[in-house]
This record gives C-alpha cells, sequence and structure tokens, in this order.
C-alpha cells in the first residue's frame, strides 16, 4: 500500500528506530508530541536526536537535571542545544518564572528553534496560553516535546516507554548496560495504538527494535501499518 | 594604501618580525627529544614532532595513517584552551621587551620590527635576543622545544615575508633576517603553495595556480595585475601583492578613524571574570553596533584590561574573518584567564577597553549550501538573544564541556550569551581523559545538581555500610525515598538489582574540596533505576536513568 508522504519542510526525521512507529515515518512540524512513562526523559531526547544531528536547533524549558552525557549518548548534538531553567545553575539570584513568563519564554522558543522540549517547570502555563503556544508552533513550524505528565498540552502522539528490563546489572555485581522498553505510541489520528519494543541503549550504545517487526495493539502483526489519512 | 605599485616596488610596507613556535600543540603536549607524538584535531594530524616527521607522518594524515607510519607514535588530544593560555607566557615574556604584540594563532606572533630593532642594535641582534627570551618562557614551563626544533624568528618586508622566514629559520634554527628590499627576491624561488600554507588562501585557488603553470611565487609576481585580477578576482590580486612582498593586508582594509573604542570604567574594581566577560559583551555589541552601520567588521582589535594598582594587560587579536561580537568576547575571556591564572595581577579590574586596529568592509558570509552556517543558526542565534532580554543572562544556557568523573561534572552549562554559538567545536571539546571512575554509558538522563537524600537498608532494616577498604555491611534490600523525590512516599521500594561500591576520591590532597563518596546502581521493584551515593554515611541519589 502506498502513502504519499509529506513534503520534506513539512517534517522533520525519526531515528531509525522509530522510523516503523511514527506516521509516515517522520515527525509533522506543528505537532505536540508526549512522553511519558519510566523512560520518558530519554525517549522526549531520542524524538528530538535526529532533527538535532541533521542541523535543527533544540531547546530545552525547565529541565534543570537534563544529563548533557546522556543527551548526546542519545544522538543529541550538542552544539545545537539552548537551555533554559529558572533554577539558579550559576552565581547569582536565580529566579523563579511567573506562568505568564514561561508562556512568553515558549513562545520566543518556538519562533526561534524547531524542537521544543518542555520539562515539568516549563508546564506551569494556563491552558489557554498552551492552546496558543501550540498554535504558535503550527504556523511556525515547531515541533513540541513534552517530557513527563502531561497536565495543559493536549498532544497529537503520545509515546509511553515502559521499562521491561535492563541487562548488564546482578546483585552486587556489573552495571546497567542496556535496557529493553515497551514503547506504545497513540494518538488522536491513530486508530490503534502502536507497539514496538526496543533496546534503548543496546549493548552497543544504539537505540534499535529488538525485532524488525512491529505489531498493533490488537495483536494483527501485518505489514500494513500505514495509518489512513484524511484527504481532500 | 600600502602594497605594491603597478612596477612591482614595495610601497610604504612595514618591516614586521614574525616568531613562530612550530607546531605549538605537540610542545603543550610535553613532547621530549626524539619522541615520536602527533598532535589530532578531528581525526586528522595538525602538529607533530621532529621524530614524527622522520617517520613520514605529516599534517593532514588521518589517525590511520599515521599510526601505519609510526606504530608507537604517541597521540594526543588538541586542547585548544591549554595551548592558547600556556603560549600565554611566552606572549607575556616578549611582551617585555616589545610591545603591542599581536596573537595571530596560538604558536606565532607578529610585531612591528623597526622600534624595537633600533633599540637592540639591529634587526639581527633583536632577533637573537627574542628567541632567546622565548626559548626561556617555554623551558620555565617545564618543556622543551627540542621536539619541534626551536623557536623560528623572521623579519621581512609585509605579513607573508616575514611568516615565511620565521618558518625557514626554524627548520635552519638560525634567525632570518630579509634585508628591506630584497622581499620580492626572497620569495620569487619559493613554491605557490605557501599562499595556502601560510597566507591562508583556499587550496583550491592554489591548486589552480598550480595547473595553469604559475608554480613559483616569481611566476605569479610577474603577471601583470590587470589581468590577474580578472582571472582570478580579488584572491588573485591578494596573491600577486604578497607574492611581490606586499603588505599580506586583505584588500579592502583600512584604519579605523583615530579615537575609536568602547570602554568601561568601574568604580568598584571587578574581581570576577564572568561580570567583566558580560560587561565585554555590552562593549563587543556597542562596537559592532557601531561598525556595522557603516558597513564595516573589525579585523584585528586591541583589547586593554587595567587594575587599580595600575597594571596593564593589551593584546592584539587578529582574525582575516572579521570578529564578530561573541569572538570578541571570547577573545577578553581568554585574555583574562590567561591573566589571572599567571597570578601577576594584584588588584581588581577597573578599566575594560576594547578599541578596533584595523577594518575591512563587511562583504557579508555566503550561507553554505551543505555544512557551514545555515538558516536555522541565524534563527537560533536570534532566539537565544531574545530569550535572554526575556530570562535573563544566567537563565539562558548552552553546554560546555568540562570533564569529571561524576555525571554532573562532564558536561557544565555556561551562559549562552558568552559562547560563541558559530563556533562550538572549543566549548564542546573535553579536558583529555583518563577520567578513572567514570561510569560507562548509558548515563543517567536526570542528574541532579543538588543530591536528594534516601535511606537505603539491608535485609534486617540496618542502613547499608561501606567501609574505608569499600566493603559493602551487607546488600541493599530497601530505598526509602523522601518527599519529592517523585516515588512514592509511602513504604520503602524494594531493590532487586544492584552494583557497586565504585569508589570515588576526588582532591585527596585539597582538605576543603577533596570528597570520598561510594557510587551505587539500584534498581527498585518499580522499575526506576538510579544512581546513589554514599558519602560522611549519608545515602544521596545523585541520578536517575529514566
Amino acid at each position: 500500500m502506498m502513502s504519499i508522504a509529506p513534503a520534506r519542510e513539512r517534517t522533520l526525521p525519526v531515528l531509525a528506530a522509530f522510523v516503523n512507529l511514527f506516521p509516515n515515518g517522520s515527525l509533522q512540524r506543528g505537532s505536540t508530541i508526549g512522553c511519558i512513562g519510566a523512560a520518558a526523559t530519554s525517549l522526549a531526547l531520542a524524538v528530538a536526536a535526529q532533527p538535532s544531528q541533521q542541523g535543527s536547533w533544540v531547546s530545552v524549558a525547565g529541565l534543570p537535571g537534563l544529563g548533557l552525557r546522556a543527551a548526546a549518548e542519545c544522538g543529541v548534538a550538542l552544539e545545537r542545544l539552548v537551555a533554559v531553567n529558572d533554577a539558579p545553575v550559576c552565581v547569582g539570584a536565580g529566579k523563579r518564572f511567573s506562568e505568564q513568563q514561561w508562556a512568553e519564554l515558549l513562545a520566543a522558543m518556538i519562533d526561534g528553534f524547531d524542537v521544543v522540549l518542555i520539562g515539568p517547570a516549563a508546564q506551569q502555563v494556563r491552558s489557554g496560553a498552551a492552546r496558543q503556544l501550540q498554535a504558535r508552533a503550527q504556523s511556525r513550524g515547531a515541533v513540541l516535546v513534552v517530557a513527563g505528565t502531561q497536565q495543559v498540552f493536549g498532544c497529537d502522539l503520545q509515546l509511553t516507554a515502559n521499562v521491561v528490563t535492563w541487562r548488564g546489572l546482578g546483585s552486587g555485581h556489573g552495571v546497567a548496560s542496556s535496557r529493553l522498553l515497551q514503547v506504545e505510541l497513540c494518538g488522536r489520528r491513530l486508530p490503534r495504538a502502536r507497539r514496538a519494543s526496543m533496546w534503548f541503549p543496546g549493548h552497543d550504545g544504539r537505540i534499535r527494535l529488538e525485532t524488525p517487526t512491529v505489531g498493533s495493539a490488537t495483536g494483527d502483526s501485518g505489514g500494513d501499518l500505514v495509518a489512513l489519512r484524511r484527504t481532500g | 594604501m600600502s602594497g605594491p605599485d603597478e612596477r612591482g616596488r614595495a610601497v610604504n610596507v612595514p618591516r614586521l618580525g614574525v616568531l613562530w613556535c612550530p607546531h605549538w600543540p605537540v610542545v603543550v603536549a610535553d613532547a621530549q627529544a626524539d619522541e615520536p607524538v602527533v598532535v589530532l584535531r578531528a581525526n586528522q594530524v595538525i602538529a607533530h614532532s621532529r621524530a614524527a616527521a622522520d617517520e613520514g607522518i605529516a599534517v593532514g594524515q588521518r589517525r590511520r595513517e599515521a599510526q601505519g607510519r609510526c606504530p608507537h607514535v604517541r597521540i594526543a588530544e588538541h586542547d585548544p584552551a591549554r595551548e592558547r593560555r600556556d603560549f600565554d607566557q611566552v606572549v607575556q615574556a616578549v611582551g617585555e621587551l616589545i610591545p603591542r604584540l599581536e596573537i595571530t594563532e596560538p604558536g606565532t606572533l607578529t610585531f612591528m620590527a623597526r622600534g624595537p630593532a633600533r633599540y637592540f642594535g639591529g634587526e639581527a641582534a633583536m632577533a637573537v635576543r627574542m628567541v632567546q627570551v622565548a626559548t626561556a618562557a617555554v623551558a620555565a614551563q617545564g618543556r622543551s622545544l627540542a621536539a619541534v626544533g626551536g623557536v623560528g624568528i623572521g623579519v621581512a618586508d609585509g605579513r607573508f615575508g616575514a611568516g615565511i622566514a620565521a618558518r625557514r629559520s626554524a627548520r635552519t634554527s638560525t634567525p632570518v633576517v630579509v634585508p628591506s628590499t630584497e622581499t620580492a627576491a626572497f620569495l620569487a624561488p619559493l613554491s605557490v603553495r605557501l599562499l595556502a600554507l601560510v597566507a591562508g588562501l583556499a587550496p583550491e585557488f592554489v591548486h589552480l595556480l598550480g595547473r595553469l603553470g604559475v608554480r613559483r611565487l616569481g611566476d605569479l609576481a610577474v603577471l601583470p595585475q590587470a589581468d590577474v585580477l580578472a582571472r582570478f578576482g580579488w584572491a588573485g590580486a591578494f596573491a600577486r601583492a604578497v607574492a611581490m612582498g606586499g603588505d599580506a593586508r586583505l584588500p579592502g582594509t583600512q584604519d579605523p578613524p583615530v579615537g575609536l573604542h568602547v570602554s568601561r570604567e568601574f568604580v568598584e574594581p571587578v574581581h570576577q571574570v564572568d561580570i567583566l566577560v558580560f560587561v565585554a559583551r555590552q562593549l563587543a555589541d556597542d562596537l559592532t553596533g557601531l561598525l556595522s552601520a557603516d558597513g564595516r567588521v573589525c579585523t584585528r582589535l586591541v583589547i586593554t584590561a587595567q587594575t587599580e594598582h595600575g597594571e596593564q594587560n593589551e593584546r592584539v587579536w587578529y582574525r582575516p574573518a572579521g570578529l564578530s561580537s561573541a569572538a570578541m568576547v571570547e577573545r577578553v575571556r581568554w585574555q583574562l584567564d590567561a591573566w589571572v591564572r599567571a597570578e601577576s595581577i594584584t588588584a581588581g579590574i577597573t578599566l575594560l577597553r576594547l578599541e578596533p586596529a584595523e577594518l575591512r568592509a563587511d562583504n557579508g558570509v555566503q550561507l553554505g549550501l551543505w555544512g557551514g552556517r545555515t538558516q536555522a543558526d541565524d534563527w537560533a542565534a536570534r532566539a537565544v538573544s531574545r530569550l535572554v532580554a526575556l530570562a535573563g543572562e544566567q537563565q539562558v544556557l548552552v553546554p560546555a564541556a568540562q570533564g569529571g568523573r561524576q555525571p554532573h561534572d562532564a558536561f557544565t552549562w555556561v551562559p549562552a550569551l558568552t559562547a560563541d554559538l558559530a563556533e562550538p567545536a572549543e566549548r564542546l571539546t573535553s579536558a583529555p581523559g583518563p577520567w578513572p571512575g567514570q561510569l560507562p554509558s548509558p548515563s543517567p538522563a536526570l542528574v541532579l545538581a543538588d543530591p536528594l537524600p534516601v535511606v537505603v537498608c539491608d535485609a534486617a532494616g540496618g542502613v547499608v555500610r561501606v567501609n574505608g577498604r569499600g566493603i559493602v555491611s551487607a546488600a541493599p534490600a530497601t530505598v526509602q525515598f523522601g518527599a519529592g523525590s517523585g516515588g512514592a512516599t509511602g513504604g520503602p521500594d524494594i531493590v532487586v538489582a544492584w552494583a557497586g561500591p565504585w569508589p570515588l576520591e576526588e582532591r585527596w590532597w585539597d582538605a576543603t574540596r577533596s570528597r570520598r563518596a561510594a557510587r551505587f546502581q539500584l534498581l527498585t521493584a518499580s522499575g526506576r533505576l538510579v544512581l546513589a551515593a554514599l558519602e560522611r554515611r549519608q545515602w544521596w541519589i545523585v541520578g536517575e536513568y529514566c
């Protein structure tokens, strides 16, 4: 079955492990993607990784504890990463941003960066402001990635990551080296939830599918995974 | 306007001296005499010692190629910050003799030769004295120039001639002084490839010259200026001018109006470099704004800082591509860092001044079709300045490599305003390890700068301890997360797998900053994997793999 892929200007690329999971194998510009579950932060970084490697800038709002080594391991290009935090990181008086300030900051980020990663601290905007921000993202072509529980941002796609197992860790020996994740994608435009289990990362540090096939939630594991889209 | 006239006579070309420490990165890497050492950047050799050159290693080779020629070669990592810092000591030593040195790059100094030559009784005498001073300054750092052959010094008309004379001098270990009118004759028999190596012209252009049969600088110099300009454009005209012994100034450069500078005086002396860097940012923005209003860009900048006690530090910085505001700020930071590290400063800083010394018409930067600067980069730079206006300069951050054993040590956040977003390589080149005790990847996605206190108990309910020899008292069985750590705050979480302890002992020589900790990975029944540390009998969560 064929689908007409959207023009490349309207999409951002995703990692190879996500190609079969995402509709059209890419991120739709202007969409909002939520990441929840036990590996939400890594998942959000992995969503941002491929656009970042291909020249897009990634900004992070309200996630002061982001591990930069982990970001680099997920594939985020650190030279195109900018963060805004309200916690005092450097010397000097730190300040807490109000709801209004976060809304203004997020709007400025949407204007300037292709991917905006929204952490828990930056989600304190009012729901009206959140809708305005999402409309702005649609007109500017930015992708919002919301890490952690979502209260105000309505997500087009929701990724849920549950850790199945950690490999390499024993009782008193070894070191955690690879993790098997069960990733579930559901969303407004998706008739059925899609699932994939992937090594995140595998023993070689890469993110890859455990098995190349992806099954839908109802259990039929056919190759017909292209979502139907409304046309005309 | 300086430069050769139509008949080829050099008109008003300044006598310049160039002091060249060949393969400076190798010297900084503590190369011993007869030791083959190479320094790599992006997997390519950028500097090598003499012993390595004898084995057939050359600049531009790949790592594997270099190792193939000489399997026992020592490979050192490129550390631009250290190279610049350590070269500053040479600059200081030479600066005692000669005012207004210009640092072209770490390892290369350019200066006006006429005044000092008169003072020391001739150019040759001055050159000998400077080599002694520079060699002594390197030796004072406990390093030896024997591995690269020694300092070269050349005096000639114009920057290009002096640069080549310095290179020849480094090879022959004697100062090379080209008499005032003979620079063109000195250059004529040399290969045009030097235009790429020394004058910084594009290799493609030099290759094209070679294919057209122009192999020597003399061949280029005899061509009519109009024809060269018509065939090769400004690059050709520039190449012909330097081949004739003219001044190696890019076309279109001009002297700034007298008295053009921006400065800030501080009523309260400032002791922190960070504050000065922020002030420098404002000054640099003012200066570039002033210049860009006329469509000009600064290619040579004099940065001056004065202390309360009247000590003065002045450096000249040169960048042929033009100094953007961010590039100026970085140079202020380098200069002040080096000054503070040298510990020759006794008081707070009361004056900071930026003064352009050479301007050029800003012909803009063409956005690259592949690689290079893209439109996304421009938008991002604009967005960063808007964010800073909204949030404050301490709140908008970019990553910078730092190096360290702990997850939060390897990279740190620096204010985006003080970083050059267009040139991230130096910011993200980490200090070369090894960092023994660093945990292997994957790294925790959340690292807590302020760790959360927890209680880790064994099966019997006692708190788990680690003794001085790194032996665990009992296997961890439960973790009691405190409030605010995101986990269930009710009962303790059961540990299903764990590893450790990985001891960490840092800065044991420093009583106030030393720390001893034992780190563990704990996997709980609820599926959380945390990195915990036991320090001073208290358990902390320092990171979470989430």
